[in-house]
Formats: structure tokens, C-alpha cells, sequence
């Protein structure tokens, strides 16, 4: 019991409290910000314009950006943001050390409840990211962006229209180590993308595993582990 | 101008961390010869053993040192074991780099090991791991996938880590991932960014791609021709 307080107590001393309160009263009212519902351990805040929307009630410490959770990725440090005017709807939950965040003007980055993401994600938003509720990330050294395929001018392609950019994950989706979602791509709800692998594509079947460079299709019908037993409890309601 | 950089690497050790790992792991009369010297190490968990497979001589293992100059950003070591036992031989760790060992596992690397920059080994289950490893940067090895998956089907949950074997004079090039179940044969080369995951039994051969597959046989490493050449005058 007193163990535990004291470990609280440490894990206090890490937030870095300068940009926190910038943070919080940069971007919420002041009956939200005196919660203070967004924690940043060693950030770097580069450009706080835009909007930061919550869409859960306001906790303190609810959304964490910039822990250190891996322990033998001690050389990952803190996390930089930079938003030059982009709308962010964030739910509760973490995102690693050694994280970047850029969203750029009028881009729309959404990210649902319970999100889990341990170090090093690289995330460019440059127009619509969504991403649902339980989204495991769990890998290191992630890499979701849209910011590349948006430059690319369509010359000699017969069709002018521009291309599609936006990304899409669904809920429950595990993101392992090292993989690269690009822009035009969808994940759907309960799949695992296998470690290494890029995604570029629309993916189309749930609760399946994918892996390759481009991703393909390898096993239908897998769940992971931590997810599965409310699966199996909703499942047996429907039996009833 | 030998000797004084000699010296100089004695300063670069961190001598608080490197008597706490002497003393704790080995009896008096290993640990004051200091076998294990670390540079710049965080020290999450000191449970389980280690054991010498070799006779101690000062600095033998050297964890977290400066190989590479050019990666000056990766810096220091992570030693974490929450009760495994780690068989090691004698070799090198580059900086950035780290050992996990979770409970009950067992960690066996042979000698002459030599893992440039940023090498990961993470152990869950059991790793065994032959003689003269050479490791390139961001090279890593782990036998788990910390989660299993639910087969909605036949109703069965997956195994989480499975078995590595690494047999003697393997070369794995940078950002190289040894999954979980993998077996790469004795004088064999995996290419830069390969991801290893099954099971292969040729000697003598370069494995590449994601997932690994053989590409090209009878070559080896040029370091490694005297030793073969030893194997087979025995």
C-alpha cells in the first residue's frame, strides 16, 4: 500500500508541469484546464495552434503523452508536438516516449478511448486520420502518415481525381513492431498487422492477421489474447 | 599513446554499477577480478543468475561500450533480470543496447560474441545462441510476442513465446528481427531488414526478405573462413 503511494508520488515528480499547464490552458476553458486532463513528460511543444477537443469528462492525468513504458527503450525520450491548426479529438489513454505528433493546418486527427501506444510512434496528420476505441498499438517505432502520399501530383495517371489519403483503424486493431500505415488506408475492426509490415491499401476481412510488405491476408478468425474474453462474453449473449 | 587510451577507457566505465553487478551475481573471488564491465547502464532488475562459461578474466564482457562512432546518440545499457539465468561467454555489447530476461527463462550466448550498436536481446522463454554472434545496429532477437492471439474457430489461444535457436558464426545484419520459433543454421547471414521467423537447417547460406527465406548458398563471412577451416582439420 505505501509503496504503491510512493510510486504515485515519483511518477509525479516526472511530468514536466511547465508544459503541461501550457498545454491545458492553451487549449481547454479554465473550469477543464484546472483538472488538468492532458500530462506531458519531457515535451517539446513546437506549435500549439488548432483545437484539442476531449471526449470524455475530464480527469486529471487521463491522457498521458510522452511516458516511458518500455523499459529497455531507455534512449526514447519525451515527445514533440506541433499542431499548425488542425482539430484533434482525443478519448483516455497513453502514447510512449520518443513520440512525435504533427498535425498540420486544417487536418482532422481523431483517436478513440482506451488507446495504448508504448514508444516511439511517429504520427503525420495531414488531412483525416480516425482511429476507434481500444486500439492496441502496442509496437515500438510505429509510423501512421499521410503526409507523403498528399504531395505526389497525379501527372501521368489517366485520372486527375487525388487520391484518396485518408486513414482509417478501427476498434481493437494491434499494431505491432515497426509497421507503416500510409495514406488510403483501412484497417478493419479486430485485426493484427504482423511486425515489419507496411499497409497502403484498404484491408477488408475483421479479426484477421495480416503481414508483408504490402500487407496480405495470412490468418482469418485470430483474436488477441486480452481482447478475447470480452469477445467470447458478448458472444455467448447473442447463443442466449 | 595505446596505453593512455587504455586509460582513458577506464574512466568511461561505470564503476558504480559494475561493482553491484560483480558482487551481486558472482562469488568474492570471481568478482573482484570485475569479469563484467558496464559503461553508462540503467539497472531496472538484478534477480536470477549469471553464469561464466568461460574462466574470469578482467573486462571480458563488456556491456554498452562505444563501438560505433558515428552512433554517438546511442547511449548507455539496460540490464533487466526478473529472475532468469543468463549463461554468457566472453564478447561485447555496443551502446544502446539491453538484456531483458524475464522470470524463469534462460538466456545462453556463446563466446566471442560481438553486437555493434543498439542490439536488443529479450528473452521470455529460452534463447540459445552459438559462438562468435557478430550483430549488427538495431539488430534484435526476442522470443515472445508479449500477447497471444484467440482462434475464434477451433477456440484455442495460441502459444506467446516459443523457442531461438542461433547456431555458431551466424552474421546478422542491421536492423535484423529474430522472431519468436526461429532456428538459423550454423555459418549463416541474414540481410539487413530481414525478419527471421521459421525454422531452416543449410549451413552456409544468406537468408533475406520479410518473412526470411534462403536466397543464396555456400558462402560465409570472411572473419569465419579460419575457423571452418579449424572445424574441419578436427
Amino acid at each position: 500500500m505505501l509503496k504503491n503511494l510512493f510510486k504515485h508520488f515519483k511518477e509525479l515528480f516526472k511530468v514536466d508541469w511547465i508544459n503541461t499547464i501550457r498545454f491545458n490552458f492553451n487549449y481547454f476553458s479554465i473550469k477543464e484546464a484546472c483538472k488538468l486532463p492532458v500530462f506531458l513528460y519531457n515535451a517539446k511543444l513546437i506549435a500549439m495552434k488548432g483545437k484539442v477537443i476531449l471526449t470524455q469528462n475530464p480527469r486529471p492525468g487521463m491522457i498521458k503523452l510522452g511516458k516511458l513504458m518500455v523499459p529497455t527503450n531507455q534512449d526514447s525520450i519525451g515527445i514533440t508536438y506541433e499542431n499548425q491548426g488542425g482539430i484533434v479529438k482525443l478519448g483516455r489513454g497513453e502514447i510512449g516516449s520518443g513520440s512525435q505528433l504533427m498535425i498540420s493546418n486544417w487536418a482532422n486527427l481523431q483517436i478513440g478511448k482506451n488507446f495504448h501506444i508504448t514508444s516511439r510512434l511517429c504520427l503525420l496528420c495531414s488531412s483525416t486520420i480516425k482511429i476507434g476505441d481500444n486500439c492496441l498499438g502496442g509496437g515500438w517505432n510505429l509510423r501512421i502518415s499521410n503526409e507523403d502520399s498528399n504531395n505526389i501530383l497525379h501527372c501521368e495517371s489517366e485520372s486527375k481525381q487525388p487520391k484518396n489519403v485518408d486513414i482509417e483503424i478501427a476498434e481493437g486493431v494491434w499494431l505491432t513492431i515497426g509497421v507503416q500505415v500510409f495514406g488510403g488506408s483501412i484497417i478493419p475492426s479486430y485485426s493484427i498487422i504482423a511486425s515489419n509490415s507496411v499497409v497502403n491499401h484498404k484491408l477488408d476481412v475483421q479479426y484477421s492477421l495480416y503481414a508483408g510488405d504490402p500487407v496480405k491476408l495470412m490468418k482469418q478468425n485470430v483474436i488477441r489474447d486480452d481482447l478475447a474474453i470480452s469477445y467470447i462474453e458478448r458472444n455467448d449473449c447473442y447463443n442466449l | 599513446m595505446s596505453k593512455i587510451n587504455r586509460l582513458r577507457e577506464i574512466f568511461k566505465i561505470d564503476w558504480i554499477n559494475t561493482i553491484r553487478f560483480n558482487f551481486n551475481y558472482f562469488p568474492f573471488a570471481t568478482a573482484i577480478v570485475f569479469p563484467v564491465f558496464l559503461y553508462r547502464t540503467k539497472i531496472i532488475a538484478l534477480k536470477g543468475s549469471v553464469v561464466l562459461t568461460e574462466k574470469a578474466r578482467p573486462g571480458m564482457i563488456k556491456l554498452g561500450k562505444q563501438m560505433v562512432p558515428i552512433n554517438q546518440d546511442a547511449v548507455g545499457f539496460v540490464y533487466e533480470n526478473r529472475g532468469g539465468n543468463l549463461y554468457i561467454g566472453s564478447g561485447e555489447i555496443g551502446s544502446g543496447g539491453a538484456i531483458s530476461i524475464q522470470e524463469g527463462a534462460v538466456l545462453t550466448i556463446g563466446s566471442h560474441f560481438h553486437s555493434t550498436s543498439r542490439g536488443k536481446f529479450i528473452c521470455a522463454k529460452e534463447i540459445k545462441i552459438g559462438n562468435y554472434l557478430r550483430a549488427g545496429w538495431e539488430s534484435m532477437i526476442m522470443d515472445t510476442d508479449w500477447h497471444s492471439t484467440y482462434n475464434l474457430e477451433t477456440k484455442r489461444y495460441s502459444t506467446k513465446s516459443k523457442r531461438i535457436e542461433i547456431g555458431d558464426c551466424v552474421w546478422l545484419a542491421s536492423n535484423v528481427q529474430v522472431m519468436k520459433g526461429a532456428k538459423i543454421p550454423n555459418f549463416s547471414i541474414v540481410a539487413g531488414r530481414s525478419l527471421f521467423n521459421r525454422k531452416f537447417e543449410e549451413p552456409y547460406s544468406l537468408f533475406a526478405g520479410s518473412p526470411a527465406e534462403l536466397v543464396k548458398s555456400g558462402l560465409i563471412r570472411d572473419e569465419f573462413l579460419p575457423i571452418l577451416e579449424l572445424c574441419k582439420s578436427k
